[in-house]
């Protein structure tokens, strides 16, 4: 609760607009392309960053269409034989390699280094089993250093197959992987130098070892755009948001991916997760055991080209006070069992131990306040509350929100300015507040 | 050689026959007779480093040194050290029990104790882990508890500068023969050292020159830029071969053994099988875990175990990116190639003929020709690979011969039989152009520079054309100074209104001698 109260004075102008769209309708889901075939196209194009920068970008696009960054999110099914078309119109060689997937075979283009790859203008076809369900990416095999750089680099889900059929809601074959909610972090980050150098024909300046990164990016957007809508109009190569929405006592499967050159260390707010997954396997101690080996942390240390499953649920356990807002209609300060006999029932994932137990402060009056866009006026969750004329508006629904981001602080800027970079929102919404199904 | 396996095993034999009848404890020992000193590294683009290593006495210097094979059993290891550096060096084995004399000088690095830090002394500081072998001197080190497992053994002495200058290696030890560890999960068919190391050349530089310590041009090492990254001493180029000894088999358990003995963190990923974490630091996991990466900090040793079904070729590269060139040359570094073999194996062999000259390399994986000098290698059957003909400056490339034919300076080699291929080259235009060389896009508007070599006496002036879908657009300059020392260059701001569409190249001719010219190899993009 402190962090909510300490976060929430963000100031995030210069979306106000655009904010509304997320806060009414979310995005519960992972946004990708599902089937076996894929049709990619490497061509340049540019991204824009919140600070005003357009990047110069070389990408994945799909079926021919915007270069985005990242790529496409590649959604199977395991056990599929999936087939991945990759047309080049760089105007260097490209390729597509698959860490984790085992045995790829390549047709067409010529042969590279780590995968076939495409001479500019030629086709490559890869194609692949998945036999392991799993969050897993995709990036170059031609001159990965630059070139992932540059932004080509994707996601893969595999979901989990059981006697043919797909188990939604579920991340692996065991029930330790339940979720309600999916979401993808795929974390990258950017030295737009290098861009530079590449879009002025001066490629052969780039330095590997001198890199140093301005933007810090989830799913290929900087903070505050990680906020916006997924498909968002006005980012047109940088499809995917990061908004994170979800109830109370909900299991939120967090897919984090680390898709750059350099490790982050990913930070959940709210409440611990429990990592179940490590580079697509279940972290288990004999096959079936399911996820007993996972561990609870606050904070992923994101290394590069590795992925990491999570599962998180907040609990408002803890707290000591009924984040509902809840009293006791006999005044007796009845609280727990009592106050639901009492005939205040509990609300759903609401912690029994609190259940009207009011909260320890006296609420301050609004002058003695600095208010953000993100306090609803109430500190209770669904609640709204009186507030000055101008303040408050991204929160419609009385949500909580809790700051995820990358815990190295220098992370949260983009291009030397705070906030930004590596940082989006768990948005926690009374369970009233429909979010839209996975 | 044989003799001595025998007299090896037979030793095993009895060693564990008298300890499992409970008869007696015993325990071996090894002794090592290592040396060190100064060595020579070349990299792939040319640089020399001189570096610190370790060998064998009567042997090589060599980074990393000797990998040290501890026999399964042995308890007791003994270092004899003879140091033939200019300064004290020492050995240490983090990971391995042993009583350390640390050494501690004051300011001015005059010793001012052994072993524990001296009574009421604040100031001192460590300068050694553990007792100096001082230049010229010999030294002995003994383990008495060790422990099976993967280890780095590097000088514990100013490790700061030591170990960066090269001073390290790498340490196993099986519980058994071809059992890593206890558990008998640990067996494996074949086993493998993959060392990661990192060169700052501009440490080696001070060090060669004196120019190393306080009051230098290079005060302290805390300044780390490293440019080459190795895998067991060599950073990748298209004529080293994969990582060649012992050859696997297909359905073969092969144990990797993974150290960094470098200063940054990498993250080696395997292609192709699954790998199984069996011990990190040489202790054994609890739980062996399946992953494709390796995160593999400084100063760690982790062991996994693969089952590669197939022949082929699995990489294995840095997906930290920051060592996957040499300096400024890609492909380089942390890449290598695990070598599955297939029954039958095919050799390629290249040649170069014509008045002029030119290398060959295999460019795609496995590599392993760069033929310059390394003209031959025997691939799995079936292997599918790319070579690229390069000529020299002042010579080009005419076509191939032999076992394959083509004009195209890049060529498709399949591996179903043996191959001669050979290269053609003949003398060309002395004169190159360096910048824009095809690739490039161009913004309207923007400076660019446009930049050639020559060599000889071309005159001194060019004149510089554009070129748009191979005939000239354009004259960009007519009088451009030749430039000197076989380098020129002009700083051309490109119209504004030239077309989008379209292949553009540059062309610069010299004034007074046409031979001299040369066009970009291919084109560049204009936006």
């Amino acid at each position: 609760m402190k962090h909510i109260l300490r976060r929430k004075v963000l100031l995030f102008c210069c979306v106000v607009a655009l904010l509304l769209a997320w806060t009414v309708t979310g995005n519960a889901a992972i946004s990708g392309v599902k089937g076996k075939t894929f049709n990619l196209t490497a061509k340049s194009g540019y991204i824009t960053t919140p600070d005003g920068n357009n990047i110069f970008m070389w990408g994945y696009a799909l079926n021919g269409g915007t270069m985005q960054y990242p790529g496409p999110t590649l959604i199977v099914n395991q056990g599929a034989v999936v087939t991945v078309r990759l047309t080049n119109q760089l105007s260097v060689p490209v390729s597509i390699t698959f860490p984790g997937q085992g045995e790829v075979t390549a047709t067409g283009g010529i042969p590279g280094l780590l995968a076939r790859e495409a001479p500019p203008g030629a086709t490559v076809e890869y194609q692949f089993r998945v036999s392991q369900p799993g969050t897993y990416m995709y990036h170059s095999g031609t001159r990965p250093e630059l070139q992932i750089e540059m932004g080509l680099v994707g996601a893969i889900i595999v979901r989990p197959m059981v006697g043919g059929t797909v188990i939604t809601g579920q991340a692996y074959t065991h029930p330790d992987s339940q979720f309600d909610h999916q979401y993808l972090f795929l974390l990258t980050e950017l030295d737009p130098h290098i861009h530079t150098l590449v879009e002025q024909g001066r490629m052969n300046e780039f330095n590997n070892t001198v890199v140093h990164a301005e933007y810090w990016m989830i799913n290929g957007r900087a903070a505050p755009d990680t906020l916006l809508a997924t498909n968002d109009p006005t980012l047109p190569s940088q499809p995917y948001g990061s908004i994170v929405m979800a109830h109370p006592r909900e299991k939120v499967l967090m897919r984090i991916i680390s898709a750059g050159r350099d490790p982050h260390p990913f930070h959940n707010h709210g409440n611990h997760a429990t990592l179940i997954a490590h580079d697509g396997r279940l972290l288990e101690s004999v096959p079936g055991a399911g996820a007993d080996l996972g561990e609870r942390h606050f904070t992923t240390n994101a290394v590069p080209g590795e992925t990491y499953d999570l599962i998180f649920t907040w609990t408002g356990e803890n707290m000591g006070w009924d984040f509902y807002g809840h009293t006791d209609p006999t005044g007796a300060g009845l609280t727990g069992a009592a106050c639901v006999a009492a005939g205040v029932p509990l609300e759903s994932g609401e912690p029994l131990e609190n259940h009207c137990k009011p909260i320890p402060v006296s609420l301050p009056t609004q002058d003695a306040l600095t208010f953000g866009q993100f306090y609803s006026g109430s500190p209770f969750l669904g609640a709204l509350g009186a507030l000055p004329p101008g303040e408050g508006g991204f929160n419609p629904n009385g949500g909580y929100f809790f700051m995820w981001h990358s815990h190295a602080e220098r992370e949260l800027t983009n291009f030397d300015i705070f906030p930004g970079g590596m940082l989006t929102f768990l948005i926690l919404e009374h369970p009233n507040v429909v979010l839209s199904v996975p | 050689m044989v003799k001595h396996l025998i007299i090896k095993s037979l030793k095993q034999i009895l060693v564990t026959a008298l300890f499992l009848m409970g008869i007696v404890s015993v325990s071996s020992a090894l002794t090592v007779n290592l040396q060190s000193g100064v060595v020579k590294k070349t990299m792939p683009d040319g640089k020399v480093v001189r570096m610190w290593g370790f060998g064998r006495v009567g042997g090589a210097i060599t980074v990393p040194g000797p990998v040290i094979t501890v026999p399964p059993g042995d308890t007791t290891l003994t270092i004899n050290l003879t140091n033939n550096l200019l300064v004290p060096v020492s050995v240490v084995i983090p990971g391995q029990a042993a009583a350390l004399q640390p050494v501690w000088v004051d300011s001015l690095n005059n010793l001012t104790g052994l072993g524990a830090r001296p009574n009421g002394d604040v100031t001192s500081r460590v300068r050694s882990f553990t007792q100096e072998t001082a230049p010229g001197a010999t030294t002995t080190y003994t383990w008495t508890n060790l422990k099976p497992g993967t280890y780095l053994y590097q000088s514990g002495t100013d490790p700061a500068v030591q170990v960066q200058m090269g001073l390290y290696g790498a340490l196993r030890q099986n519980t058994a023969v071809n059992q890593a560890y206890t558990d008998a999960s640990t067996q494996f068919n074949k086993e493998l050292v993959l060392l990661y190391s990192e060169i700052h050349s501009q440490l080696h530089d001070a060090v060669a020159l004196g120019q190393y310590g306080p009051g230098t041009a290079m005060p302290s090492a805390i300044h780390y830029d490293p440019e080459y990254f190795l895998v067991n001493g060599t950073p990748f180029s298209y004529g080293k071969s994969p990582v060649p000894t012992p050859p696997i088999n297909p359905g073969e358990k092969v144990l990797l053994r993974f150290l960094n003995a470098g200063l940054m963190d990498h993250v080696p990923v395997l292609q192709g099988p699954v790998m199984r974490g069996i011990a990190e630091d040489g202790n054994p996991m609890a739980n062996q875990l399946r992953q494709y990466s390796l995160y593999l900090q400084p100063g760690k040793t982790k062991d996994v175990l693969i089952a590669p079904a197939k022949a082929g070729y699995y990489g294995i590269y840095d997906r930290r990116l920051i060592g996957l060139t040499n300096k400024k040359q890609a492909p380089g570094g942390l890449l290598t190639y695990l070598k599955v073999a297939s029954v039958t194996q095919h050799a390629l062999n290249v040649g170069k003929a014509g008045t002029g000259s030119g290398s060959v390399a295999v460019n795609s994986a496995p590599g392993g020709i760069d033929c310059g000098t390394n003209c031959s290698e025997t691939y799995n059957a079936g292997t599918i690979i790319s070579l690229i003909a390069t000529p020299d400056f002042g010579s080009k490339f005419i076509g191939w011969s032999g076992s394959v034919s083509g004009i195209d300076p890049t060529i498709t080699v399949i591996m179903d039989s043996a191959k001669n291929v050979t290269a053609n080259f003949v003398p060309a235009s002395p004169m190159r152009v360096v910048q824009p060389n095809g690739g490039e896009i161009v913004l309207k508007g923007s400076v660019q520079t446009i930049s050639w070599e020559y060599n000889g006496n071309p005159g001194s002036y060019v004149r510089i054309e554009l070129l748009r879908n191979g005939s000239v657009y354009t004259i960009i300059a007519n009088q451009v100074p030749i430039g000197s020392n076989g380098v020129g260059s002009f700083a051309w701001t490109v119209p504004p209104q030239i077309p989008s569409v379209g292949q553009y190249t540059v062309r610069v001719i010299s004034t007074s001698n046409n031979n001299y010219k040369d066009v970009s190899d291919n084109p560049f993009a204009v936006q």
